[in-house]
């Protein structure tokens, strides 16, 4: 019981580590794309003046 | 390997491999996962034996990273290679948490198995260095803000630093240690049952599989923070150049 513990707390410290990392790498990712996105746009846009 | 220098054809190659790297790496931690937790229980450390499979591979990987950031480095400041310092800068974050991962699962191992969370003998104690190693590369990069000074200073750590990668590697056979050998990259043979062998190997294809995946997604993202920083200051030269 008390070796479930460790077991639980190890897998669990691990999960939370590699999930933070991969939603922030993640939401880096997305906020950039989107950026580059929009700034590409912009410069595509026909000039209306 | 030259031919992807060039950040407009790594990003076309890199927008190809993110999603079947990702879909790989989620079936290889799975399957692992699931041989993990099927595998029979240690005669000695009964079922915390179970704890091996992420530490020992978190460990390989925070060595793995360190050294491919320095083999980065080294291309962007010997070579000048336009990738080297975005590649080593963007492995940094996901090797200080493979880091960060050995270090707690290794104490919560400990625990049960030596009876203490922490000694400071040379295993431990190198890995720490190891970890404060990658907080200084990521910590330059925060405070420079030109990424070509940034990248040279970051760059010189990671090479100095790299000394401390045979240590952590060779500390428990130059020193008597409360850490175990390695028992897995044994010349001779492994001492490891085949029953704990694979699942640790497929755990360990599926952390090397998640380094690649994120990397190929923290590297576009550098890319495209440059592309951005390099059009601001072309408008911002525009906008001075059409004032003056």
């Amino acid at each position: 019981m008390e070796h479930d513990f460790y077991i639980g707390l190890s897998y669990g410290v691990t999960v939370t580590i590699l999930g933070l990392l991969t939603a922030r790498t993640l939401r880096a990712y997305l906020n950039f794309r989107k950026q580059i996105d929009d700034a590409f746009k912009s410069d595509d846009a026909p000039k209306s003046v | 390997m030259l031919t992807y220098a060039n950040p407009n054809r790594f990003m076309q190659l890199a927008r190809r491999l993110t999603l079947p790297v990702w879909g790989l790496c989620l079936v290889c931690l799975s399957v692992g996962l699931y041989m993990a937790f099927s595998a029979p229980a240690d005669y000695q450390q009964g079922m915390t034996v179970r704890i091996m499979f992420i530490h020992v591979p978190a460990a390989w990987m925070s060595l793995f990273v360190y050294t491919f950031l320095t083999i980065s480095s080294i291309f962007g400041l010997v070579f000048r290679h336009p990738l080297g310092h975005v590649a080593a800068k963007s492995a940094a974050l996901i090797g200080a948490g493979f880091t960060l991962i050995t270090l707690i699962t290794g104490a919560l191992w400990g625990k049960p198995m030596w009876g203490t969370w922490w000694v400071w003998d040379a295993r431990l104690t190198s890995v720490l260095v190891l970890f404060f190693i990658y907080l200084g590369y990521l910590a330059i990069w925060t405070a420079i803000e030109d990424p070509l000074q940034a990248g040279r200073v970051s760059s010189v750590l990671a090479i100095v630093g790299f000394v401390n990668v045979p240590i952590v590697k060779f500390s428990v056979d130059w020193w008597n240690t409360l850490h175990q050998p390695a028992s897995v990259s044994r010349l001779d043979a492994p001492a490891l049952h085949s029953d704990y062998l694979w699942p640790l190997l497929v755990m360990a294809l599926g952390f090397q599989l998640l380094f690649f995946a994120l990397w190929l997604l923290r590297m576009q993202t550098e890319i495209f923070k440059q592309k951005l920083r390099v059009r601001r200051l072309g408008l911002v030269e525009t906008t001075h150049g059409t004032a003056g």
